[in-house]
């Protein structure tokens, strides 16, 4: 409140204005102390306070996210303590069936006995089914971020096993730390719901193409591609080339090209193909393209040339395949009309891809087949992966009359199989240092065949043809060991006459030629054709229930035995996948307490900036009150007296 | 010197107190009239009459001026700090009206909103199948574009009343002009080039020049027949009792419309950078346009944001058509063209158009080039509708109103779309949850109110998934380009907290203003206006002194008598 200095001369008029003043000065004040003791707030309005305004509303920003925050939290903090439950119970399920399995090993059970308890064990696989499909709010739990289908379940019975309809991703959100955090499990995390095995080791070299978005290569220096500008020079005249914005490997030409084409239309050309960029510079002209100092986007597009009348490839960009990419631009040879035989369960069906132009059709054609299989571009972006979304039954992808599975990696039983994947994972036994099995031609020649190096079905078909040959027998031409054309598994062929059976047969303890899927005797046939021993399955604890289930109804004691080992892995499996539910909610917790703890901070702090301080208010109010008075009294006084007063 | 003589001197100061009388019951009349200057008598004695012998007797007394007591200097501060004070509480008030509009630190205010909007899309994202969190979420934005909406129609409303007030107050300063110029006139007459002046008439014009500077910073210069021209810089408002007229004039800058003050004879600009009307020129132009950009960038940047996402994120359910929300006025020129207007920029990159198939669940994808790169043919509203037209199974258009419109072939087929790289989805309203290009008609997309499933919180065709509400969650705290890299929120906050600090300082600047006029007013109140005291006193003064001239007369007739009485 600015007071005005007095003046040696004063007028009526300013006398009375000054008094008025004052008064509504005073009264302005009392309007503000009892706008403060009503509202409580110091601060109402920006211009209050305008230097506590930024903080005010930080913090009033700040408590608004943590209230988000918290209820983030609390519903994180459910989800995952729903999956624990859900996980806890799956776990009873699985010990009592594991239990079960026990007690029905041996002379204490018999074969109705097993019967009656295969229902048992399929109650607990309905009882595990549901607890998987536990929700929380409507939210499947082991949903993924797909736990939305419309029914609610994202586990269901499907083609004799249970399918899984999840994600394979974890939903996020934001719980007030530096990054989002995950709050659901998966299927695949907490059950295994998705077979790992068919894993393609095939390279299929995708090409680079002007279509090629930059975000879908690796970078020359395997950094990605940081954009920015690059200098060109054309004989010397230097250009600035801005790929700031570049998408595709043709904005990139497109742009390098303009540059040079502006200095001299006939200097050369930057060109796109194989595995990268190149770069013609015509006879007697020199092209240069080059970063910036500090810059790494040339590097990163490998297009860092200095070229005189030439032209040189640039760095390999790392080309990852995507769902966009055309079958035509895989590096690899890839065999496309022959098509997949693929066996999920009693269904068989072709996988037909002539048609297909892009790797979304080959995927939209393997989902149109409708087997509960996924076909994804592996992480790298190199190759393919088929994933068996159903527990409890098994696949096989073979060839259907060409080399589609073998050139895409997708054969269950390929030449780089291993043996320990078969039955099962239960793997071919072999005999160390002994020979595993015999083959005896029509002629009478017979071969022994140690099995015990071999680790995948090219060893054994290389051991088997080296056996063969040591005894003089014509790889090729008397006999020869191949993969089935059509399907999957061995195939063996006798071409020598004779009258002895043309016959496959273990040796000594060994039974690896029934692990091999080709103990058989063809009598006087030329062909045997094994089986497919090595066909793939979700090995989870559906899995292995419905395999209990099934032992104890075939009364198939070493089924029950090696189904009841299984289950007490499994147990381990969800208690591990329990265990990192429980670290989950932990975290969870702990930060909702830290989130709470903020917020009291942060809502003290506010207080503190904006709030009134009543105390202070009231005594200043008193204050105010009694100015107002003493102000009243005085102008009361001062205005009455005038010398007209004293005159008579 | 003889008794008649005597009897002269006497008349002279019965003449002389009365005439002082009469002054000083006019300044005791006045003394409540702030725009009366007191007015003070001068006498002189007569001129001595010679009595023989180098004997000088005086002749009485006379009243030689009747002068007003002003300090015109101090008159011309007074104008002066009258303009910047009036100016600067013009200024603190409309800032007022500003802040009360945006209502910030209420709870009902765009920073409130904003959060709830944030928070609704981050519920989502905890649950995003659940179809009453995006219903809430459409919820929380209709309020949030209403307020945004609210906002910017109040600062229109104080444009309007701005303009309005702008315009009353030229009107008014043209009515003050022309009763000062007939002041002028009046004073001119009154007085007629003899001394003396004519203090009503120049109070009253003082009064009239008082009220102007509360408008305009004038300068006034009195010429030697009283008439005063007056002056704003160098610019002549009045000259020789004519007032030259002014008027408010409408203009474009830089495609804004504003207003300057003109002089109606030659259109010359007056000088408007201070007093009233001065502060609500450049109120207008200046904070108001603040404010109204400030709520229009941050409009304008929240569409762009969460549409650039929702577009290429996807709903519960696809498009059998969809129609963009965004005119193109000319098809033909490139996307970015900035003559184009659209009110968003897409950049050179690519979107993907998906067909899914209803019957199977299977998707084909196609890749949709946007090429801005300035190089060639630039993408166009017609070559890009050419580009989807050549896909089979999809055909575009554009709708008679200039949007794009894109529709499915066939019903077991739906639209959806991903990865744009470009913002042309967003720039077109393709897929979109907000329309509008600022606070004046940001809205919610009408296809996402119908049906909340089409509220695209999921990518990778994920009905269960929330990539897409988690970043438009995220922008509450993203850093923005246009923003100068502050998120929706920070720039908003930063310029509450600029404005705050402005709206301190212009209500600073008016207390401090208003205490210069006071100074200044107790100044001139101690030279011109009227303590009843003084004049009391001065009133005392002259009845004595009438009282000792009629005393004076009677004593001479008492003497006149007394030699008659011998005759």
């Amino acid at each position: 409140m600015a007071v005005s200095p007095l003046t040696s001369r004063t007028a009526d008029l300013l006398s009375s204005q000054l008094s008025l003043q004052r008064l509504q000065e005073t009264q302005s004040g009392l309007l503000e102390a009892q706008r403060q003791s009503s509202t409580g707030l110091a601060v109402e309005k920006p211009s209050d306070e305008p230097a506590r305004v930024a903080t005010i509303l930080t913090l009033k920003n700040n408590i608004t996210e943590r209230d988000q925050v918290e209820k983030n939290l609390q519903f994180g903090i459910n989800v995952l303590d729903t999956a624990d439950q859900a996980l806890g119970d799956a776990s009873d399920i699985l010990r009592e069936a594991a239990s079960v399995a026990s007690s029905q090993i041996g002379i204490g059970s018999d074969a109705e006995t097993r019967a009656v308890q295969a229902n048992v064990i399929e109650g607990a696989l309905q009882g595990l089914i549901t607890a998987a499909n536990r929700q929380y709010a409507d939210l499947s739990v082991f949903g993924g971020n797909n736990g939305a289908r419309p029914e609610g379940l994202i586990f269901e019975e499907f083609l004799g096993g249970v399918r899984y309809f999840g994600g394979v991703e974890n939903l996020e959100a934001d719980f007030g730390t530096t990054q989002t955090e995950r709050f659901t499990t998966n299927g695949q995390d907490a059950f295994g719901a998705l077979s790992t095995r068919v894993l393609s080791q095939v390279d299929l070299d995708a090409q680079a193409t002007a279509a090629t978005k930059v975000a879908d290569v690796a970078g020359a220096q395997n950094a990605g591609v940081r954009t920015g500008s690059v200098r060109v020079s054309v004989n010397g005249t230097l250009a600035t080339v801005d790929l700031g914005t570049i998408d595709s490997l043709e904005d990139v030409t497109t742009r390098i090209n303009d540059a040079i084409n502006t200095i001299d239309p006939t200097a050369g050309s930057l060109a796109v193909g194989g595995t990268g960029f190149s770069l013609t510079a015509n006879a007697g002209n020199t092209i240069v393209i080059e970063d910036f100092a500090g810059g790494q986007t040339a590097g990163d597009l490998g297009i860092e040339f200095n070229l005189t009348g030439a032209t040189a490839a640039g760095g390999d960009l790392g080309v990852r395949l995507t769902e966009d990419t055309q079958v035509t631009d895989f590096g690899a040879p890839v065999d496309l009309l022959g098509g997949l035989t693929i066996t999920h369960g009693a269904v068989t069906k072709t996988a037909d891809f002539s048609t297909a132009t892009t790797v979304q059709d080959l995927q939209n054609i393997v989902d149109e087949l409708n087997l509960g299989l996924r076909l994804e571009v592996n992480s790298t972006g190199t190759g393919l992966n088929l994933r068996s979304e159903v527990s409890g039954i098994e696949l096989s992808v073979g060839e259907a009359g060409g080399t589609t599975a073998e050139d895409l990696g997708l054969r269950t039983f390929g030449l780089q199989t291993t043996l320990e994947s078969f039955r099962n994972g239960l793997g071919v036994q072999t005999q160390p240092g002994e020979n595993d099995i015999a083959i005896t031609l029509h002629d009478g020649r017979s071969f022994e065949v140690d099995l015990s190096s071999a680790v995948d079905v090219e060893d054994v078909i290389n051991t088997v043809n080296a056996a063969a040959t040591a005894v003089g027998v014509t790889v090729g031409t008397d006999f020869s060991i191949d993969l089935v054309g059509s399907g999957n598994g061995f195939t063996l062929t006798d071409n020598t006459v004779g009258a002895t059976d043309f016959a496959v047969t273990n040796l000594g303890l060994s039974i690896a030629a029934d692990h091999l899927g080709i103990k058989t005797n063809a009598g006087a046939g030329t062909t045997i054709t094994g089986e497919d021993n090595a066909k793939v399955r979700v090995e989870n604890a559906f899995t292995h229930l419905m395999d209990l289930r099934d032992a104890l109804k075939n009364n198939d004691e070493t089924g029950i035995t090696v189904a009841g080992g299984k289950l007490n892995d499994d147990v381990d499996s969800v208690v591990q996948a329990r265990a990192v539910v429980g670290i989950q909610a932990n975290r969870l917790t702990e930060q909702r307490t830290l989130n709470e703890d903020q917020k009291i901070t942060e809502s003290a702090l506010l207080s503190e900036l904006q709030d009134a301080d009543l105390t202070e208010v009231l005594t200043r109010f008193q204050e105010l009150q009694l100015q107002y008075e003493a102000s009243l009294r005085v102008a009361s006084s001062n205005l009455q007296l005038s010398l007209l007063d004293f005159l008579r | 010197m003889g008794l008649t003589n005597s009897l002269a001197i006497g008349r002279s100061g019965l003449l002389a107190a009365q005439t002082a009388l009469q002054v000083t019951g006019n300044n005791l009349a006045n003394a409540a009239n702030p725009d009366y200057r007191r007015q003070r008598v001068s006498l002189a004695a007569n001129p001595d009459s010679p009595i023989g012998n180098n004997l000088f007797v005086g002749t009485g007394v006379q009243v030689t001026d009747i002068s007003r007591r002003v300090d015109e200097a101090l008159e011309a501060r007074l104008r002066t700090a009258n303009a910047d004070a009036s100016g600067s509480q013009a200024l603190a008030d409309a800032l007022a009206q500003i802040e009360s509009i945006q209502n910030e630190l209420s709870g009902i205010d765009l920073s409130t909103k904003l959060g709830d909007f944030f928070n609704a899309w981050n519920d989502i994202t905890a649950n995003p199948q659940d179809l009453s969190l995006r219903t809430l979420a459409v919820e929380e934005a209709r309020a949030l574009t209403l307020f945004i909406n609210d906002i910017r129609s109040g600062l229109g409303d104080i444009q309007k009343q701005t303009d309005d007030r702008a315009r009353n107050t030229a009107a008014g300063i043209n009515d003050l002009l022309d009763r000062i110029a007939q002041s002028n006139r009046a004073i001119v007459l009154a007085e007629g080039g003899q001394a003396g002046e004519a203090s009503g008439l120049r109070d009253n014009r003082d009064a009239l020049l008082s009220e102007l500077s509360q408008f305009l910073e004038i300068t006034t210069f009195e010429q030697s027949t009283g008439s005063v021209d007056v002056f704003v810089g160098s610019t002549p408002l009045i000259l020789n009792s004519t007032s030259r007229g002014v008027e408010l004039e409408t203009f474009a800058d830089d495609g804004e419309l504003n207003t300057r003050l003109v002089i109606i004879e030659d259109r010359s600009e007056v000088d408007t950078s201070t007093g009233e009307l001065g502060e609500l020129v450049q109120f207008r132009k200046g904070d108001l346009q603040d404010a109204i950009d400030a709520v229009d960038q941050i409009a304008n940047s929240l569409i762009f944001e969460v549409n650039k996402i929702h577009s290429q994120s996807q709903g519960l359910v696809y498009f059998d058509s969809v129609e963009g929300t965004n005119r193109v006025t000319d098809p033909t020129l490139a996307l970015d063209d900035p003559t184009l207007e659209i009110g968003f920029t897409p950049v050179n990159g690519s979107f993907k158009l998906h067909l899914n198939q209803a019957s199977t669940g299977q998707r084909t994808t196609f890749s949709i080039d946007v090429d801005l790169d300035g190089i060639g043919s630039d993408t166009t509203l017609n070559s890009l509708i050419a580009d989807i037209n050549a896909i089979s199974g999809v055909t575009a258009s554009i709708t008679p109103d200039g949007r794009l419109a894109l529709a499915s072939d066939s019903s077991d087929f739906q639209l959806s779309f991903s990865d744009d790289t470009s913002g042309a989805l967003a720039t077109l309203g393709v897929n979109t949850f907000f329309t509008g290009e600022d606070a004046f008609d940001i809205a919610i997309n009408d296809a996402v109110v119908g049906d909340p499933r089409f509220v695209a919180a999921g990518q990778n065709h994920l009905p269960g998934d929330n990539a897409g509400a988690l970043g438009i969650a995220g922008l509450r705290d993203a850093p923005i380009e246009s923003l100068q890299g502050l998120s929706i929120t920070q720039a908003w906050n930063r310029h509450i907290e600029d404005f705050a600090i402005r709206n301190a300082q212009a209500q600073d600047a008016a207390v401090a203003d208003q205490v210069v006029v006071n100074n200044l007013a107790q100044q001139q109140a101690a030279i011109s206006g009227v303590n009843s005291d003084e004049e009391t006193i001065n009133l005392i003064q002259y009845q004595r002194m009438f009282q000792a001239s009629a005393r004076f007369i009677s004593v001479v007739d008492e003497l006149t008598q007394t030699l008659l009485s011998i005759v």
